[in-house]
């Protein structure tokens, strides 16, 4: 056996803490070295020369190094020696960096560390053998969770490009927050014009399936070739039928809250959220729907021109197959009412949130584009009245760790800007309009030129500092804040108040990471794999990422992120076969007792009842399932599964060299 | 419930003496053993906490070791005595070494883990909303009430657990169970003005105001109060506010445990109503007259109603056995 051990300085990251050429030097005592180097960057050009020159010139069968994370590099150095001709599966890393230099600050603790580590990478490396990859055939449909604008921008790209797409949405239609939205920043121009028409590309492109008001079940399966139950809702209205005629909704008696219009105004029981909605497509809120609720009614199957009406509908399941995921179930705004209880938690009819005034600004909105304070909204011998005072409050639910979201949401800064020009716009330049902010986050291009249109060409006042508490008086609101520029309470009696609330997880994220089997953060944003080297990427091998469900985003990025995910499930689809990983569990077919433990505890349904020649039953694991996680192996009551590439007597050894010797 | 120690505190032996005597009954017509701390000691509100921390939390620890010979729970009505207590137990509980340093400059030492309560929190726990909610007898429903809870209730977290120091509902809870109509308002945290109406009295005068023009905006005949220094701002101090600030307010202040008392079919003289400079009586006693109108009215209205419906279900009868002898003929 001859190994090579390599380690790595990686600058000053590892040897200000570890003496990577003292330990490479001592290094040279284990059992079966009989080649030792430091190297300052190994990752480098040279780096990885000197690896391959060694493997050549001392005809190396093994390769340990000692540097980053395997998280980091595995894959690099494998790459490294399989180019030197040696199988990349005789090579282990030895996590010098993570695992020793970056948390420990004493150096001669932190070499003898780092020599134990080395000591176990070369106790490992003894055990390995030559694995080979198997390939797949690959499954080039892709799946598309979540009908915003970036699964939107995802699959017109992934279609062009001749996949075939599904988007699953769980609304009625498709557009998401986009479609709510009036005006974009910074050039103001209309949402609706610039989305609308790629939603109805969307529904007309041949290579694209639309499957609204459905949610994703369960995910079965591997990269290359999911299997994913899909529930599409009951609608009550026979899809295939409807005509999108609005007669229902029109001739609905039924009313019920406007989820579309963010609950300012009201729908029918039965509905169709926006005139541009695609598919457009009645359903019934059966909480709502006098049928439902009181068992008579039936006033819209009685005007139905297509006789769509189907009271008797059931959820429908069904099945598909998938190579590839991407998912793009965007966010949820945040629910001030339930944590901003000194802003009244609701209570107040003119203290509203920034998308409830982004519908109220929206032409096609409830108040056709009108600015009017929601308390003289939709009653009798009340003359809706515009309001003189507008107050902005910026960072609600956004940079705020008393109620848990220290984050910033991204967006708030510069809609509120919008906002707030829209508001001088609609109601009149002598609208007193003031923004209260922590500090403006104009970042992206154009953004800051923006924000200093509001204030200079427009008039809006912005005040630094923030609001302590929202009450009615005397039929305004108050709000009383602070200007810490000037160092004085302020108090302001407003007539309407918009919260700009920020960008929190979509509901239901935290559950549909679980059926993906994808990590996300404490607070429910899907984790891409690598937030710079792979920020499209999940952790699990075929599932992507697009938009804010991600994290906050704006328009800009998310369509941005949205082809580059688009991108990169082309890249994985452009090859016929994929390579798996040779690291897989084996059974040793000798010394299976038939128990089955190792069916019931795998998450891929890898293991399977094997018929042997003498009619008894075996487990056999399908190499092209298993995902090599090693719950099987510890799991077997008799240890008759080892995992390949990582067996139990190699961890053994592992553990006798440090402890033993 | 055996074994609570009641901590009066020195407000409540003198200037909120009312608040004292219906905290008892109350608590004693709710069936809750209680007994006062023997040989209690100043709980050291502001001037012990403000001069030295070791001083402060001594005094208070040393409550809590008086109380621990009653037993492991201690009320404290007054919400300063609460947050002194309060404070002390968290901060000797969880810190072994500090209690050593407390213990050393004490007479006797404190080995306990004595549970301090303030009073809404207690009858909310203790009692019980649904339990409280069956028991008034007197009907209330047509007094007014704002609940004002200041700062040292709600405030801050830490010390106080689940209590949402922004919008605190636990005195709108227990006012409801106790049979009175709660109003919504915007007051219920904001500062009366606190202590600082003695060195500086136009402050706290301000403050104050805000607080009873809100009440009287909200239309509330009452506000109540836990505190018996808001309730000395607000109701000791009203007249000298209304000549100092040109109004002319005349806003009744009840304590939370008078209110529940009139409820609990206690009388105004049992309660002590005559205590308060604004004497809350007439407001009481109108409510009181005006539910018992309201509620014979109901009665009235219902007797109608359900005469109606004799009435009707006769001329069915009638009507239907006309028709059987019709249809016999």
């Amino acid at each position: 056996m001859r190994i090579g051990v390599f380690v790595c300085h990686c600058g000053t990251n590892i040897a200000a803490t570890v003496d990577s050429e003292g330990i490479a030097a001592r290094a040279g005592e284990l059992k079966g070295v009989v080649h030792t180097e430091d190297i300052i960057y190994t990752c480098s050009e040279p780096g990885q020369q000197a690896i391959q020159q060694a493997i050549r010139e001392k005809n190396l069968d093994r390769v340990v190094v000692a540097a980053c994370s395997p998280h980091m590099h595995e894959v690099t150095f494998r790459r490294t020696v399989e180019g030197a001709g040696l199988n990349p599966y005789l090579f282990e890393m030895a996590n010098i960096r993570e695992h020793c230099s970056w948390i420990h600050a004493d150096k001669p603790e932190g070499s003898e560390k780092a020599y134990d580590l080395i000591k176990m990478a070369v106790a490992k490396v003894r055990d390995l053998e030559p694995l080979y990859a198997n390939e797949v055939e690959v499954n080039k449909d892709v799946l598309v969770i979540g009908g915003g604008v970036a699964g939107i921008q995802t699959a017109l790209d992934l279609a062009e490009a001749g996949l075939k797409v599904t988007v699953v949405e769980k609304e009625t239609t498709i557009g998401g927050t986009m479609a709510q939205l009036d005006k974009t920043f910074p050039t103001i121009d209309c949402s609706a014009c610039i989305l609308t028409p790629r939603m109805v590309d969307c529904a007309q492109h041949e290579n694209i399936e639309i499957m609204a008001y459905s949610e994703v079940d369960r995910v079965q399966g591997y990269v290359g070739n999911f299997t994913v139950d899909i529930r599409k809702k009951a609608s009550m209205v026979d899809w295939d039928k409807c005509i999108g005629c609005e007669l229902c909704q029109q001739k609905c008696p039924a009313k019920a809250p406007d989820a579309f219009n963010e609950g300012i105004a009201t729908t029918k029981a039965i509905y169709i959220p926006f005139p541009q909605a695609v598919p457009k497509r009645a359903a019934i809120q059966v909480d709502y729907c006098r049928w439902f609720q009181e068992g008579k009614c039936r006033v819209c199957e009685r005007v139905c021109p297509a006789d769509a009406i189907d009271y008797e509908q059931q959820d429908e399941y069904m099945q598909k197959e998938f190579g590839a995921i991407v998912v793009a179930t965007g966010q949820d705004v945040f629910p001030w009412e339930e944590y901003y209880h000194e802003y009244g938690s609701g209570r107040i009819p003119d203290v509203i949130s920034g998308l409830q005034y982004e519908r109220m600004l929206n032409a096609s909105g409830p108040t056709h584009g009108h600015v009017v304070r929601p308390s003289t909204m939709g009653q009798k011998d009340v003359e809706p009245e515009e309001p003189k005072t507008v107050v902005f409050i910026q960072c609600i639910g956004s940079r705020d760790e008393s109620v848990g979201r220290p984050y910033c949401s991204n967006v708030c800064c510069m809609y509120t800007a919008k906002q707030a020009i829209l508001t001088k716009d609609h109601v009149g330049m002598e609208t007193e309009v003031y923004v209260f902010y922590i500090d403006i986050r104009a970042f992206g291009k154009g953004y800051e030129e923006f924000v200093k249109r509001a204030q200079t060409e427009f008039g809006v006042k912005y005040v630094r500092g923030r609001v302590s508490k929202l009450y009615e008086e005397r039929g305004k609101v108050k709000v009383r804040g602070m200007d810490t520029l000037l160092g004085k309470q302020v108090e302001i009696d407003a007539d309407l108040v918009v919260l700009a609330s920020g960008i929190t997880a979509a509901d239901g994220a935290s559950e549909l990471a679980q059926r993906l089997n994808i990590s996300y953060d404490q607070y429910g944003f899907f984790k891409e794999s690598h937030p710079k080297l792979r920020p499209l990427e999940t952790n699990t091998a075929g599932i992507f990422l697009a938009g804010a469900c991600q994290a906050p985003k704006d328009i800009p990025t998310t369509v941005a992120q949205a082809s580059g995910t688009a991108a990169k499930v082309l890249g994985l689809l452009a090859k016929d076969k994929l390579k798996t990983s040779p690291m897989i569990a084996r059974v040793d077919q000798s010394r299976c007792v038939s128990c089955w433990k190792c069916i019931e505890v795998c998450p891929f349904g890898a293991p399977e009842k094997e018929e042997l020649r003498d009619g008894s039953y075996k487990s056999h694991i399908i190499e092209t399932v298993c995902q090599g996680c090693g719950i099987c192996v510890a799991t077997c009551p008799v240890n008759c599964i080892d995992l390949k590439g990582f067996g139990t007597q190699s961890v053994l050894d592992q553990i006798e060299e440090v402890l033993l010797t | 419930m055996a074994g609570v120690a009641y901590y009066p505190g020195c407000s409540l032996r003198h200037s909120a003496i009312e608040f004292d005597r219906s905290t008892r009954i109350v608590l004693e017509s709710l069936g809750i053993d209680y007994e006062v701390v023997k040989d209690w000691t100043c709980c050291g509100a502001s001037p012990a906490h403000m001069t030295n921390h070791l001083l402060a939390q001594a005094l208070a620890t040393r409550n809590l070791r008086q109380a621990a010979k009653i037993g492991e729970e201690l009320l404290a009505p007054c919400p300063a005595c609460y947050q002194r207590e309060k404070n002390a137990e968290v901060e000797v509980h969880a810190d072994a070494d500090f209690r050593a340093e407390v213990n050393e400059i004490m007479d006797e030492p404190y080995t306990g883990e004595v549970r301090v309560w303030s009073l809404p929190e207690f009858l909310k726990e203790k009692v019980g909303l649904a339990t409280l909610a069956k028991l008034p007898t007197t009907d209330l429903s047509q007094l007014k009430v704002v609940p004002y809870y200041g700062c040292l209730l709600a405030r801050p977290t830490e010390l106080t657990g689940e209590c949402d120091t922004e919008q605190p509902m636990i005195m709108d809870q227990l006012l409801a169970a106790a049979g009175a109509d709660v109003v919504w308002w915007n007051y219920k945290t904001e500062c009366c003005g606190a202590s600082v109406g003695v060195p500086n009295k136009i402050i706290q005068q301000r403050l104050s105001e805000k607080i009873l023009s809100q009440a009287e905006e909200a239309g509330a005949d009452a506000i109540v109060a836990a505190c018996p220094l808001c309730h000395q701002n607000l109701d000791m101090r009203q007249h000298q506010l209304n000549d100092a600030m040109g109004t002319s307010h005349h806003m009744p202040v009840l304590y939370l445990t008078q209110v529940i008392g009139l409820g609990l079919g206690f009388t105004v003289k049992e309660m002590m109503l005559d205590k308060h400079l604004i004497d809350p009586t007439p407001v009481v006693e109108r409510a009181i007259a005006k539910a018992a109108e309201v509620r014979a009215e109901a009665e009235r209205k219902a007797q109608e109603a359900a005469e109606k419906a004799r009435k009707k279900a006769e001329r069915k009868k009638q009507e239907a056995k006309a028709k059987n002898v019709e249809e016999r003929e």
